[in-house]
């Protein structure tokens, strides 16, 4: 598994329209400026192709920071 | 004796693997084309935004009062018309609707009375959404298979706008009505299927207060003016079964034929939305140049999705005759199934 701050990076990178240098893993994803519900299912879908984890929809509900995220990762990872 | 119970095995062979030709396709496409321009004017929001969400430039819209089997009744009657079809030999109708006419009689009954067809005739509603093509598809082959029937006429469509309240800036993104029809006859093609069903998840996609459940009240008709129903949809949730779901059943589909992605010519699967579909190509690693995505210019028109594209894909010249085309729809339900044909 890669760092937290590669991760951070690697997520951000896939949020067009979104500063990467605003996001660090104690961002608030869901304070982030232009959030939409679609930057939840970009979550989903860059943990499920890099990390081959699927996150369920508690997960998401039980999470804020982009290191919730990371660690929810770590302890699903096959 | 040993001769006839070999001729009797071959038969039983011969008969047992078969598959479905579809013959001919036809769309019925309304006139009312909602854009990202009315939407971005109505919400508030830019039609950029809204593309970004959707991948979706354009959606069809019933007109008021018409509804999903008059549209699948002009996509059938221009199916006769342009490709010359004797209507008198279709034995078997299959409707794939959510939208039904009445809650009695099958609206296939009376489908089959609108079109002329013959009385010598099995009719059915299939009453399924995003997975309906491919059930729809497994009935056919099932009756054909079976020697039941002989030519099936099966039509798709659904008026999933009426359904969408006024104010789910979502929802409308998304969903178009459009009706197809489609002539199938059986082929030799050694045909599978597999289906699957998950109920637990009916609640992430649900057309609410529109039958004996949780029936329309006066409260609610006054609160929204939605008589046939409110369809509510958890998106994180229906993109978290599609992302699991479908790249196993693209697997299973491939084990059953004993193919490998190479060995399928095109894929066409139900278009939800561009975004789910391209996570679900990746994961499955088709390679872009086979994935056909055509939600762009049509939205997300549920049971009809699959003919659209196939239909669509044809014109373009991408599909053609004798190609090997994987099938898969999935959604509301949750209920699922995929095949593979040779078109």
């Amino acid at each position: 598994m890669v760092s937290i701050e590669e991760f951070t990076s690697l997520l951000a990178a896939e949020f067009e329209d979104i500063d990467p240098q605003t996001i660090t893993p104690a961002t608030n994803y869901r304070e982030i400026k232009n959030w939409s519900s679609m930057y939840a299912l970009i979550i989903i879908a860059f943990v499920d192709a890099n990390y081959d984890v699927q996150l369920n929809a508690d997960n998401l509900k039980n999470s804020q920071t982009i290191k919730d995220i990371y660690d929810i990762v770590l302890s699903k990872q096959p | 004796m040993i001769e006839s119970l070999h001729l009797c095995m071959l038969m039983h062979k011969f008969t047992l693997y078969m598959g479905v030709l579809l013959n001919h396709i036809a769309t019925y496409l309304p006139e009312t084309i909602l854009t990202n321009d009315d939407l971005a004017l109505q919400f508030n929001t830019s039609k950029e935004q809204i593309f970004k969400n959707t991948g979706i430039n354009k959606r069809y819209v019933s007109a008021r009062g018409e509804i999903s089997s008059d549209m699948v009744v002009k996509a059938a009657e221009s199916l006769f018309k342009d490709k010359a079809i004797d209507k008198s030999e279709i034995d078997f109708l299959i409707f794939c609707s959510e939208g039904f006419d009445h809650k009695g009689p099958a609206t296939s009954c009376l489908i089959q009375n609108r079109l002329g067809l013959s009385t010598n005739i099995a009719c059915v509603d299939l009453p399924y959404g995003c997975s309906g093509y491919v059930y729809g598809l497994g009935m056919a082959n099932a009756y054909l298979m079976s020697g039941m029937c002989h030519k099936v006429l099966f039509l798709t469509g659904d008026m999933a706008t009426t359904v969408i309240h006024k104010d789910d800036v979502e929802l409308k993104s998304i969903f178009s009505d459009i009706g197809t029809a489609n002539l199938i006859t059986k082929s030799s093609f050694n045909q599978h299927f597999i289906f699957g069903t998950d109920g637990s998840g009916y609640t992430n996609l649900i057309v609410d207060h529109s039958a004996s459940r949780n029936p329309q009240t006066i409260e609610k008709l006054q609160e929204n003016n939605m008589p046939l129903g409110h369809m509510k949809m958890q998106s994180t949730e229906i993109f978290l079964f599609a992302v699991k779901t479908v790249p196993k059943l693209v697997a299973d589909i491939l084990k059953k034929y004993e193919y490998g992605i190479d060995d399928v010519d095109l894929f066409v699967f139900h278009q939800a939305s561009y975004f789910m579909l391209e996570v679900i190509r990746k994961k499955c690693k088709i390679p872009k140049d086979k994935f056909f995505v055509n939600i762009e210019n049509f939205g997300n028109s549920v049971s009809s999705t699959i003919p659209v594209a196939l239909n669509d894909a044809e014109r373009q010249g991408i599909l053609k005759k004798g190609m090997k085309v994987m099938l898969a729809g999935f959604g509301i339900g949750y209920s699922w199934g995929a095949t593979i044909i040779e078109y």
